[in-house]
């Protein structure tokens, strides 16, 4: 699975695809304080970071390219504090 | 509206009506080079009025319009009519977008598609790699608008990077490399077309820094659509806009790309470049104004750099020395000033830049100079001492290499202009830019000049027609009131008795006259134009209504060059026009059916203009199936127009005349009748609005050719003066077709009518007596014959019975006075010589 | 307007400085016009270089401003003639697209003090006119 839903975080792995915005979308939705990792995403589809970013989603770990974890942070609010 | 915008659309339907013009002149002669030039210069003007405007979809194609124009020109491809065909397309969809903006001030975003696709299809004409231009359209500056007044405070893009990015930048600029600012906007449905645009993006050659934003705010979560695509990528990219345009070329549309500013590839904050130009207290100006400020230093640097010839040498060095002042002055430093006046006058005794260029490199890359200047003045102690940390890391290397300036900065300018043309023009082999300049400077230098000697000589005044028409009324005055003069002379001999004073008069009256009929003749030239003009529109027009009709025709313009008053050729436009239309429509045949005739399956359609004596004549000629004597006669019966005694006796030579007739044609026969007739009498009445004549023949099968006869000149009208009853009058010249002798046994009664056999034909004959309500009877010459005129209109031709012919004569004609505009008989009146008045005859009421 | 235009009643004369746009296209002449005019200079316009040549002549401007590709006399043909006439020696900007940025050397060999790439902004040539003017912040 590209992403990992637990109880309050979801982990992004490698490749995040077109097709798990819905669901994403969904889990969002449905939870009060949802927070995500993306230390071991490498990609992710930008119907999903378009979701992220409507959210305003809690990001709890950035992946280590710094280039790519630039080009997130641009887009998502980087100063939700890191865990 | 906007005035700017009302002059833009002004100024667009011009150019598009001159780019039409010139495309069809070009497809008779199409390696005109002359025209090639002209039409580029049209479209590039246009492209860059429209620039200034938010109409992305008009200047996109305009601009691959203006790219493949700029191909034409060089001639690395030939002319065709397709090219001409996807041109006058693509113009007629900005003259489209010119309407919409007219009428909505803006362009309807659905015409993005076209635009696309019609720039394609031009571009597609570029044998070389369409990849760079392709970008080029997309060039921010040309699609951003900068219209508005207020962008003053626009923030630029680097201003957001970080600045350890914008150190590295600034680095691969210095090392050569290419900045651009780049802008992805997909498409919004790109997701379901299985595009993933941030991989694109991320992918991107030489991208330094990206950032992703949100196009618009975002929605509920509840209402938001994943998958439609709302976001936007921008990057900072250092790479060659060529690698660029490869990288994004299946979304080229979606991509804007700014090409950092050559000179100053980095411009925001003060850290580079300008930290430099300390010994300019740059600081002291407006930090807008330092890019300036910066750009005119180095522009400086270039012209006095820059090759060139000799003359004008010293303005050109004036001109830079007052520059460098204005630049101090600007800066506040009055020390300047003496320097840069002893540099000139040493640049002026050498008659060479160096002095000047030595001067520019002193100050703006000596070190000493600056500490100096720092001390002397207090601002620059005040300049923040980071800055001159910041930059000394990344000078370094470039301050210790060889280069023949001592300005570092300006010297990695010069580079990076050069670097930006050869990436944007891939018709220079850039692998040494500088000798391409050099090379294109020296062969331009001597062109330039002899331009502009060769058209110095040559002006052209536009004038109001009012004031052609005013000295037009004078000359008509003058040429009455000089013709008083041979009377006056009469008057001194007869008289006065002093033959001595007549012969003087009557020479002088030689000599004014001469002069009067060469000013009346030059007047006349001015108001003379090409019937070319009102040709104009007929290439295009044929063209679009025969594939329109599925028909193949070819068009043969023939004398163009010859000329008529501007009235004439003006009234002239809107007839022929009808007619051509006509002659499409109804006159030719389909291929197939041509085919099937045996004829060749393109049909010729020919109009001719020629000038005979003082008339132009106007030939309209098809080859198609002609017009149908019996089928016009039955029509024209039906309507009323002939009653059953003419249906019988009609020739068919006047049938064919009945489409000029008014009520002949309407919208609902034109689908059953063969040949011409929608609103040929529009026809008729144009050409006589002007006093020409109209004729028709035609042969079934073969084709029908329409003859129309104007005058060349309106304000002056030709007439034969006839005597009758002891009386003159004038004819116009324009119905006279022959003036014969007819003995009295040759006139025959026939019922009430007379006539005569002219040339084995009857010619129907009737005493101009008659007509004017004289009782005398026509005076015979001694031989018993009598004068005919033998005149003609659309009606055919009428015999009028005179009792002499006298000279012909020009005469200007005027219209009657109010009291005697009910009278049919007479067109209008002239005044003689003499002073009295010459009644000219309406020959059309006589038939 | 000429060299008395003043500024305001009974103000010190002030001469405004005097500029001329030399372009073909009457829409690019009247967006230049309005960003000087705006900015309180005295412009007068010349759609070919001839006439610019011409209205120069008549009297002298503070400054030109060029377009490079017009009929009858081009922007070079023009610069090139001014140069050579010893009263003429005004800064002059050259305009030009993109593309003609090519030429950016002959420009500079022909005479010119500066060259802008159309669309100019307001801002930029304001800046770019003001310097060359030698105009100095109040």
């Amino acid at each position: 699975m590209p992403i990992e839903y637990g109880d309050s975080t979801a982990i992004f792995r490698e490749m995040v695809g077109v097709d798990e915005a819905e669901d994403l979308l969904q889990w969002l939705h449905n939870k009060a304080h949802p927070r995500i990792d993306l230390s071991e995403c490498t990609h992710i589809h930008p119907a999903n970071l378009q979701v992220l970013m409507a959210a305003a989603t809690m990001i709890v770990a950035w992946p280590p390219d710094p280039t790519w974890r630039q080009w997130l942070e641009s887009a998502l609010p980087k100063t939700r504090g890191d865990l | 509206m906007n005035p700017l915008l009302k002059e833009f659309l002004a100024e667009s339907r011009d150019a598009l009506e001159s780019i039409g013009i010139i495309l069809m002149r070009m497809e008779k002669t199409p390696d005109d080079a002359q025209l090639v030039e002209e039409l580029f210069r049209i479209v590039h003007t246009l492209k860059g009025s429209s620039g200034l405007f938010q109409f992305p979809e008009m200047t996109r194609v305009l601009h691959a319009g203006e790219d493949l124009m700029s191909v034409l020109r060089q001639r690395e491809i030939s002319f065709t009519q397709l090219l001409a065909d996807q041109l006058l397309d693509a113009m007629d969809f900005v003259a489209l977008l010119c309407d919409e903006v007219e009428s909505c001030g803006q362009v309807a975003a659905t015409h993005s598609e076209q635009s696309v696709l019609l720039a394609e299809r031009l571009r597609s004409w570029i044998v070389k790699p369409l990849t760079d231009s392709a970008t080029n359209t997309d060039r921010p500056t040309a699609s951003e608008s900068v219209f508005a007044l207020d962008d003053l405070g626009e923030v630029h893009p680097l201003d957001s990077v970080p600045e350890a990015i914008r150190s590295l930048a600034e680095g691969r600029a210095k090392e050569g490399v290419q900045l651009h600012w780049v802008r992805y906007v997909p498409d919004s449905e790109c997701f379901f077309h299985g595009e993933d645009p941030l991989h694109l993006a991320r992918q991107t050659p030489g991208i330094l820094y990206g950032r992703i934003l949100a196009r618009e705010p975002w929605p509920n979560l509840v209402s938001l659509d994943a998958f439609r695509c709302v976001l936007e990528y921008q990057m900072l990219v250092a790479t060659d806009l060529s690698l660029l345009v490869e990288h994004f070329r299946y979304v080229t549309e979606q991509v804007r790309v700014t090409s950092f500013d050559p000179f100053f590839p980095c411009r925001p904050s003060n850290d580079l470049g300008i930290s430099e130009i300390h010994a300019w207290q740059v600081n002291r100006i407006p930090r807008h104004e330092q890019n300036a400020f910066c750009a005119i230093l180095s522009a400086q640097r270039r012209a006095l750099r820059v090759e060139s010839e000799p003359k004008g040498c010293e303005g050109r060095l004036r001109a830079i020395a007052l520059v460098l002042q204005h630049c101090a002055k600007a800066i506040g430093d009055e020390s300047a000033k003496p320097k840069i006046q002893q540099a000139l006058d040493a640049a002026l005794v050498l008659q060479s830049g160096k002095p000047l260029l030595d001067l520019l490199h002193e100050w703006v890359g000596d070190q000493d100079l600056t500490s100096e200047e720092s001390e002397s003045s207090p601002e620059s102690s005040v300049s923040p001492a980071p800055d001159d940390s910041s930059v000394s890391g990344i000078l370094e290397p470039l301050l210790d290499s060889p280069d023949d300036t001592k300005s570092p900065v300006l010297s990695i300018s010069d580079t990076q202009v050069e670097s930006t043309i050869s990436g944007l023009d891939s018709s220079f082999p850039s692998d040494h830019p500088e000798g391409t300049f050099s090379k294109s400077t020296r062969e331009e230098g001597p062109k330039f000049g002899r331009r502009a000697d060769d058209h110095l000589v040559s002006k052209t005044l536009k004038v109001d027609q009012e004031k052609i028409d005013r000295l037009m009324n004078l000359i008509g005055e003058m040429v009455v009131a000089k013709n008083a003069l041979p009377y006056l002379a009469k008057r001194a001999e007869d008289h006065f008795g002093v033959r001595e004073l007549s012969r003087e008069i009557k020479a002088q009256h030689a000599s004014i006259n001469r002069i009067a009929e060469e000013m009346q003749d030059a007047i006349m030239q001015v108001r003379m134009m090409p019937v070319s003009v009102a040709f104009q529109r007929f290439p295009r027009l044929v063209r679009d209504v025969s594939r329109q009709l599925g028909k193949n025709v070819n068009l043969i313009l023939e004398g163009e060059e010859t000329e008529a008053d501007k009235n004439i050729v003006e009234s002239l436009s809107d007839p022929l026009i009808h007619m051509v239309r006509n002659s499409l429509d109804h006159g030719f045949e389909t291929p197939e059916i041509r085919r099937a005739l045996g004829k060749p399956p393109t049909g010729t359609l020919t109009i001719r203009a020629s000038q005979e004596a003082d008339h132009v004549l106007i030939e309209i000629q098809d080859d198609g199936k002609g017009i149908d004597p019996s089928l016009v006669k039955r029509k024209a019966f039906e309507k009323g127009i002939i009653d059953q005694a003419q249906l019988e006796r009609i020739s068919d030579r006047e049938a064919i005349h009945l489409v000029f007739a008014a009520g002949f044609s309407t919208a609902e026969t034109v689908s059953d009748l063969s040949g011409r007739g929608v609103g040929m009498d529009v026809v008729r009445n144009a050409v006589e609005k002007v006093h020409g004549t109209l004729a028709l023949e035609s042969v079934v099968g073969k084709g029908t050719l329409v003859r129309i006869t104007l005058p060349l000149s309106m304000a002056v009208t030709k007439v034969m003066i006839i005597e009758t009853d002891g009386q003159i009058f004038g004819i116009p010249m324009d119905v006279v077709w022959e003036t014969v002798r007819v003995a009295r046994d040759d006139i025959h009664q026939v019922q009430h009518q007379q006539a005569t056999i002219l040339r084995g034909k009857v010619l129907a004959l009737k005493p101009l007596n008659g007509f004017l309500n004289l009782d005398a009877p026509p005076k015979p010459n001694q031989d018993d014959q009598f004068a005919v005129l033998v005149v003609r209109s659309e009606n055919g031709s009428l015999g009028l019975i005179v009792d002499n012919f006298r000279e012909t004569l020009d005469v200007i004609q005027k219209p009657l006075g109010s009291v005697l505009t009910g009278l049919n008989s007479y067109s209008g009146s002239a005044l003689m010589g003499n002073g009295s008045v010459l009644m000219i005859l309406n020959v059309r009421e006589m038939f | 307007m000429n060299q008395n235009s003043t500024i305001g009643m009974g103000a010190p004369e002030v001469r405004l400085k005097r500029i001329l746009i030399v372009d073909d296209a009457a829409t690019v002449r009247m967006y230049h016009r309005q960003i000087l005019e705006k900015a309180g200079y005295a412009v007068e316009v010349a759609i070919n270089g001839i006439e610019a040549l011409e209205k120069a002549l008549q009297e002298p401007f503070d400054l030109y401003m060029v377009d490079v590709n017009m009929p009858k006399l081009d922007g070079m043909g023009f610069l090139r003639r001014l140069r050579m006439e010893d009263i003429l020696q005004s800064p002059a900007i050259m305009v030009s697209t993109e593309a003609e940025f090519n030429d950016a050397s002959s420009a500079f060999a022909s005479g010119a003090n500066d060259y802008l790439v159309k669309p100019v902004k307001p801002q930029q040539l304001l800046a770019h006119v003001r310097l060359l003017l030698g105009e100095v912040d109040a």
